[in-house]
């Protein structure tokens, strides 16, 4: 059967279908679950210049229909992440499945890293992903998100100094977000990666306390699919980037959703937490839809649902 | 991976054994480990999985669960029929583990924290070695029904956990290795108490988690390593550390 490969700016992809930065890893935890080949990429989990200890416990706790979650991008550094991380990512994903997210305070620091990841490994891995949108750090991720000029700046000075696609992580929850969206776009960006994440917070009546360790937290799971639903919509008429969408995607019909939103891609996140193989099982059903429909690829049912 | 359920047996007013036909589980299942139950099909809610402690195994077809209902997950297994098919990850985690020098151990087991140490108490006593059990607190001790070889271990029991010291004292002498799972301060009890006569220490800590195989990163633990403290993952660095090594009511 024909695969349905996927363009996105300058990125080509074996198929439409990501696992999400932070909710996949780094591949190889995978690799005994699933068919990690079925993955259209794997946007690894964030790393930063200097090892990030993460937020205090507790980390998560279950909602209706999904997860508020408190990591605060948990990671050993750039070092280590280079040493240790790295070596085990080649081992398990080919070239084209790799994409490093790389997060940061000032844009300095995502210059930086960027630079350290494409001479070290840039003819190994597809693309760089910039995490903008992180909600869980104080300073820093989420600045990116809510002001286009800082956007812009950031997308700019990335795109000067590396060769490599770049993906833009940002986060829709701020009222301009549609502003910030056309900034990526004129900056450079090769494509939006929308990031549907609403902070949340829960209160354990019993305790009167707050639940998470962090007291709020991003909410993810299929509570949250039709807020990413209208994001991408949103979006996919403002601006003309290629959008790769998340937010509560469990089976290929929520793929699919998203796609007739808009999306040329889709990245699955908490759904793993509860299927390892739930990336893998969606893209083969994906592809079952596309060739009973008798198509090649998704390109045509991007945006469809825009013409009617 | 699907396992059956074969047998409900009710222990206490809360406290239910359910056994399971999963082959894959049985056999692989070490003393400590656990599993991730889906109790919905598909991504109905309970959204997460809920991982439980691993009660017992025949090693080739069946293992149980001693469950404590005490929450949604929980209460909905209550529902669940013989012959139930639900959905299972596992075994999970890194287990207890014990060498020949280990001759006389000491389970510590605080309320349905018993479940993790049924498995060892079984494994223990299998390879000859004399196995003491201390539970806390006394009133909940109808849960030891749950034990299938109860007669072959020597059971103390503790009034509540602020008399838990004083028997921990005695039991220890003579002890070559302890094994502990229950609420946070009775594992720092039995940990101190372990670390003043100098016997290591094993202890099954509980986070709540998500994915269960690290890749969310939800289940941190606060562990000191050559006198750093850093987050681990209970899910795949745990269920169990050395006492020594937990860091309780510290963050890095």
């Amino acid at each position: 059967m024909k695969r349905p490969e996927v363009q996105l700016g300058r990125l080509r992809l074996r198929n439409p279908v990501l696992g999400a930065s932070g909710c996949t890893g780094h591949g190889y935890e995978l690799a005994s679950y699933t068919d990690l080949s079925r993955y259209g990429a794997v946007s690894l989990k964030t790393v930063t210049p200097l090892p990030r200890v993460g937020n205090p416990p507790q980390r998560v706790c279950e909602v209706p229909s999904g997860v508020l979650n408190s990591i605060g991008l948990q990671n050993p550094g750039r070092d280590a992440f280079f040493a240790q991380i790295m070596p085990r990512v080649l081992e398990c994903l080919d070239r084209d499945q790799i994409i490093v997210s790389v997060g940061g305070d000032k844009v300095e620091d995502y210059v930086e890293l960027c630079r350290a990841v494409e001479e070290r490994f840039g003819t190994r891995i597809a693309a760089l992903e910039l995490n903008a949108a992180c909600p869980n750090v104080s300073h820093g991720a989420g600045f990116y998100s809510r002001d286009p000029e800082a956007a812009a700046a950031l997308v700019a000075a990335v795109r000067n100094a590396v060769d490599l696609p770049v993906l833009v992580k940002f986060n829709t929850n701020f009222p301009n977000y549609l502003e910030v969206a056309q900034a990526i776009e004129q900056a450079g960006a090769d494509a939006l990666y929308t990031t549907n994440t609403p902070l949340g917070m829960k209160i354990d009546w019993r305790t009167r306390q707050l639940v998470l360790g962090n007291g709020r937290g991003p909410i993810c799971g299929p509570a949250i699919r039709p807020i990413g639903v209208l994001r991408t919509w949103e979006l996919y008429e403002h601006v003309n980037l290629p959008i790769i969408a998340s937010g509560g995607i469990c089976t290929w019909e929520d793929a699919l959703e998203y796609i007739l939103a808009g999306a040329s891609a889709v990245g699955i996140g908490s759904a793993q937490f509860v299927y390892p193989d739930a990336a893998s099982r969606l893209e083969q059903d994906l592809d079952a839809y596309l060739h009973r429909e008798g198509l090649e690829s998704i390109q045509p049912l991007v945006g469809a649902a825009h013409k009617s | 991976m699907r396992a059956t359920l074969l047998e409900i047996r009710p222990i206490t007013g809360r406290d239910i054994c359910y056994v399971f036909r999963c082959p894959q589980v049985a056999a692989a299942a070490r003393p400590g480990q656990f599993v991730e139950l889906k109790l919905t099909e598909g991504y109905q809610t309970p959204f997460l999985r809920r991982p439980i402690s691993i009660f017992d195994t025949d090693g080739q077809e069946t293992f149980s669960l001693l469950v404590r209902t005490v929450g949604e997950g929980t209460t909905a297994m209550m529902v669940w029929p013989v012959g139930h098919s639900v959905d299972v990850l596992g075994p999970l985690g890194n287990g207890f583990t014990w060498n020949d020098h280990h001759q006389t151990c000491l389970l510590v087991a605080g309320g349905i924290g018993l479940a993790p140490l049924a498995l060892s108490a079984r494994r223990l006593l299998e390879e000859g070695k004399r196995v003491r059990l201390l539970f806390s607190p006394r009133r909940d001790q109808a849960l030891l029904e749950a034990l299938p070889f109860q007669d072959r271990l020597e059971v103390a029991t503790s009034e509540n956990r602020a008399a838990l010291a004083t028997t921990l004292e005695s039991l220890l002498e003579g002890t070559d290795l302890l094994l502990a799972c229950g609420p946070e301060g009775l594992l720092e009890t039995a940990a101190r108490c372990a670390m003043a006569h100098g016997v290591p220490s094993q202890l099954s800590m509980e986070r709540r988690m998500a994915c269960g195989i690290g890749i969310c990163l939800g289940c941190a633990i606060t562990i000191r390593t050559n006198g750093e403290l850093t987050y681990k993952k209970v899910c795949k660095d745990g269920p169990v550390f050395s006492g020594e090594e937990v860091a309780f009511h510290e963050t890095p």
